[in-house]
């Protein structure tokens, strides 16, 4: 049996996207590169919900920058993934194009 | 002149705040653990170029994620409450003479003495099964600490009586009565009380694992 927990769903999403943007980045950017990429608005309350459960599983770690005026005196949450991240990243890419790889009915179709 | 500016500067200043029951329903519905950088992301937004119906919409995601959130977290509290609103003999206690003369001299009353009444009596007898229940709750998990047990009963108890009068309302309401309304129903108040009341009364890290935590 594996140890690992692959990445589903959300959770995924927020960690390609985290990737993506390469940096320490927070909610909005990842919230608009999801946005951007699939198309799909994603709440930002989804974002966080699913950024504490990878935060939770040690995939991405987080720090606290500082408030600004912009923001109404809040601070920016700043995540980045974990090298554990990242291997859970590249198993989950591994596990899906198994699954994808031989389906007769999406051959064909452009990636 | 000096009035259109007072408006200009009014209208500006009502535009770079987001609802105000929208940002308490979040300051309050929410969980500590990412509030200052969710709100402060929301506000980022909401200045940049989005309208209230977005900042509402963010809001109920936010607060729909953190209760899926606390649910999963809190598996523990909700199993339990189950068990316990699932195994009180509400029907053996419905057919008890004494209780039935006791709510009936309630009943009797005039209106709307006789609504109130009733109320009042299922909410004290629900009230005595979550007291023992969050005490059971608290001393198995060893998490007991008098003040916030008695902090956690103020919020849970308003739930019983808020409860006990939308399903005492629904009562007299012409809808349908599906397969076990009446069994799921009177339980609904114990069970949302009792909920809450573990999460009150459970100190910052018990029954949650790893970075998970959550703040109550």
């Amino acid at each position: 049996m594996s140890e690992h927990t692959y990445l589903g769903g959300l959770e995924l999403t927020v960690m390609l996207a985290l990737l993506r943007l390469g940096e320490d980045s927070y909610g909005v950017p990842i919230s608009k590169e999801i946005e951007r990429q699939t198309g799909r608005e994603v709440a930002l309350g989804s974002v966080y919900a699913a950024l504490e459960r990878l935060q939770g599983k040690g995939l991405v770690s987080s720090h606290l920058g500082e408030p600004t005026a912009a923001r109404g005196g809040k601070a920016k949450k700043y995540f980045r993934a974990t090298s554990q991240g990242l291997r859970e990243a590249r198993e989950t890419r591994h596990a899906l194009m198994n699954l994808w790889r031989g389906v007769r009915e999406l051959q064909g179709e452009p990636t | 002149m000096a009035r259109r500016s007072r408006t200009t500067r009014r209208a500006n200043l009502k535009s770079s705040r987001p609802p105000a029951l929208a940002a308490w329903l979040f300051e309050h519905l929410t969980r500590r653990e990412h509030r200052e950088a969710l709100a402060g992301d929301l506000l980022e937004e909401y200045l940049r170029r989005r309208s209230d119906t977005w900042y509402w919409r963010q809001v109920l995601a936010a607060v729909v994620a953190d209760f899926s959130t606390e649910l999963r977290v809190r598996w523990v509290s909700v199993v339990f409450a189950l068990v316990v609103c699932g195994t009180v003999p509400w029907n053996q206690l419905f057919h008890n003479a004494r209780f039935q003369s006791f709510l009936l001299s309630g009943i009797q009353l005039s209106w709307p003495a006789s609504f109130l009444a009733g109320i009042a009596i299922m909410s004290a007898f629900q009230g005595a099964i979550l007291v023992v229940a969050l005490g059971i709750y608290v001393v198995s998990t060893r998490s007991l600490q008098p003040r916030r047990f008695l902090t956690a009963l103020c919020p849970a108890l308003l739930v019983l009586a808020v409860g006990n009068t939308a399903v005492t309302i629904s009562e007299v309401l012409p809808w349908p009565r599906i397969l076990f309304y009446y069994y799921v129903l009177w339980r609904l108040p114990l069970f949302f009380g009792l909920v809450l009341s573990m999460a009150w009364s459970a100190p910052a890290n018990a029954g949650r694992t790893g970075a998970s935590r959550l703040t109550t």
